[in-house]
């Protein structure tokens, strides 16, 4: 069940209806029959069993490691009740006892889980490659055939954030076993993530709803914004954009025709990620529910690293706190800072080891969105790119101090923005296409020839979208920036839609299902296309 | 306190450290911030600043991160 299609719509009703029916202590109950339900129904039912093992194991684990911590508090209370307090030392000692024990569990349970996904997700990847380096000693196709469980990387990421922080005491232990297993498998958030914080998500999930019209009336207009930017804008973007990276090869595309592909690929990803995810925020509105914020209009970043602070956020957040933080908060780490800070400086030997930390991040970001060397290439491009940032902020600081540049100016915001949309923009060769190779070829085929009258020589009215839809998609990108900077601002239309008259609204809704229904692009059978992230 | 105001000035000049009560929840401070402080308290209290330390609350005030100080101080 696609969440673009009648039946996922005709799901949300029947569930909305059923959620708002029942008492409120059981509403969760029917969220967790909705969410299993979903599911099934939306892949293959065998899959089930590994988003199983994770929730029973992640639910296990973390509830033994929880016993652990209080078992270790009473035997220090039990001596003190003994009249035997127990010194700092002794403490400490009982303290590294229980402590290694409850590492143990979480080495376990995150090599299970993340074993899961490396061997589901990267297993073919390494197949091929040990293939590739060894034909003889394989037949012609030993491929492992594995299929992927929807949403597991984003909820085995979401489920081992819960783990670690339960290690790190920022929170008890969930002791509902079927709390926890709606918290994993919430059906919102299956499709393309957020990665949730059990935190800020779990007791949502459990404690009951009151039915709030505007709220109700927000979820809606989100969700209709959301299926307007997938099916109208990505859908019709998807059709200019593949013509361009799929076929520049055999039609000789060269220059500014392939860059201008790949920047509106951009827009696609954007229009079609952040779409899916206000579908997905507009649903679980509709139960009162608040998910993680994935978006924070990403393309008024002035740098790189910005950009990735308001693209895909849930993600950056788990690898901030998960990975980067532990590498760069860890004794070997600290000792190199302060070796590099003797010898080359306090600013850069404060900056290259946060790098280093920040350069493994982005690694593993690239890898993480798929099984391919462009994804590895994608993900060192954007390391570089941030560590460059990082390295180059003393220096661009100061030159703009002697160039008297004035950092906070229109002009000068504006060029940041520019140049981080075209550093952006090449990163995408490697997100755009099948393989590292194409990639590359159109990487060279970009600079091959400067071709400007591609604006006028009817170029972009051979790939595949008529005029009318070309000056369509030019003011769809135009009202993308402008709800981006009213959003940016700390406004919210649907918030002030929400609350406007009955008139008013109905209008809205009906000019938006029009152009849902009468632009939106539908594939074979009126299947609306796949979202790219659900990929991933 | 007025050597924890003295490294979060070095870090960030650009921050009112006496008047900022969310440094962490408006993204005020970075995690690029966030390491180069700790390392900077490691050293200055000889302490040890760990990744379960790294909660919103404990770095979202001059005077959070002062509490948090003092109690790993006591602990050590």
């Amino acid at each position: 069940m696609s969440i673009l299609s009648l039946p996922f719509l005709g799901f949300l009703a029947i569930l909305f209806i059923i959620y708002y029916a029942v008492p409120k202590r059981f509403q969760w109950i029917v969220l967790l029959a909705g969410s299993i339900l979903f599911y099934v129904s939306c892949g293959d039912w065998k899959a089930c069993i590994f988003i199983l093992v994770t929730i029973i194991t992640t639910f296990l684990g973390a509830r033994r490691m929880d016993q652990l911590n209080a078992e270790q508090k009473q035997v220090v209370l039990d001596a003190k009740n003994a009249g035997n307090p127990m010194s700092r030392e002794q403490k400490k000692e009982i303290k590294a006892a229980y402590q290694k024990r409850t590492k143990r569990i979480l080495v376990l349970t995150l090599l299970l889980n993340f074993g899961i996904l490396a061997v589901l997700k990267y297993g073919n990847f390494v197949m091929e490659n040990v293939r590739a380096l060894f034909p003889s000693a394989f037949q012609a196709d030993t491929g492992l055939h594995l299929l992927l469980p929807l949403g597991i990387s984003f909820y085995t990421f979401q489920t081992m954030g819960y783990l670690i922080d339960v290690y790190r005491g920022k929170y008890q232990a969930e002791k509902n076993i079927l709390h926890f297993g709606l918290f994993a498998s919430f059906f919102p958030q299956m499709i393309q993530g957020p990665i949730g914080r059990y935190d800020l998500l779990a007791d949502q999930l459990k404690s009951g709803h009151s039915f709030d019209a505007v709220r109700f009336r927000q979820g809606i207009m989100r969700m209709l914004w959301g299926y307007f930017k997938k099916m109208v804008i990505a859908d019709r973007m998807a059709i200019m954009v593949s013509s361009i990276t799929g076929g520049f090869a055999e039609n000789g595309y060269t220059g500014i025709t392939i860059f201008v592909g790949v920047l509106l690929y951009g827009v696609q990803m954007y229009a079609d990620f952040s779409g899916g995810m206000d579908i997905i925020f507009g649903a679980s509105d509709l139960f009162g529910i608040s998910m993680y914020e994935n978006f924070r209009q990403p393309y008024m970043s002035r740098t790189v690293s910005e950009f990735w602070q308001r693209w895909h956020i849930s993600l950056g957040h788990w690898m901030r706190d998960y990975v980067f933080y532990p590498i760069a908060l860890s004794k070997s780490f600290a000792k190199m800072q302060k070796n590099m800070k003797k010898k080359i400086g306090n600013y850069y030997g404060k900056v290259i080891p946060s790098m280093f930390a920040s350069f493994i991040v982005f690694l593993l970001v690239g890898i993480w969105h798929g099984a391919a060397w462009r994804y590895v290439i994608y993900g060192t491009y954007h390391a570089i790119l941030t560590s460059a940032d990082t390295f180059f902020e003393k220096f661009g600081n100061d030159s703009r101090r002697v160039l008297h540049i004035d950092g906070e100016s229109v002009s000068w915001k504006l060029f940041q923005m520019a140049r981080t949309l075209v550093l952006v923009t090449f990163g995408r060769y490697f997100d755009c296409t099948q393989a590292a190779h194409i990639s590359l070829q159109m990487l060279k085929a970009t600079f091959a020839g400067f071709n400007p009258w591609v604006f006028t020589d009817g170029t972009f009215l051979n790939l595949g979208l008529k005029e009318w839809e070309i000056f369509f998609l030019i003011l769809m990108i135009v009202l993308l920036g402008i709800v981006d900077v009213v959003n940016e601002r700390g406004t919210k239309l649907r918030m002030i839609f929400a609350e406007q008259g009955i008139v008013f609204r109905w209008i809205i809704y009906f000019i938006a299902i029009f152009l849902i229904i009468r632009l939106g692009i539908y594939g074979p059978g009126y299947n609306a296309s796949d979202f790219i992230y659900q990929g991933f | 306190m007025d050597e924890i105001m003295e490294i979060l000035e070095e870090a960030r000049p650009d921050v009112d450290f006496t008047k900022e009560t969310r440094l962490i929840d408006d993204e005020i401070l970075d995690s690029f911030d966030i390491i180069s402080i700790v390392g900077e308290l490691n050293d200055a209290f000889d302490i040890e600043i760990n990744v379960n330390d790294l909660l919103p609350e404990n770095f979202n005030s001059a005077e959070a991160i002062f509490e948090l100080v003092e109690k790993l101080r006591q602990e050590a």
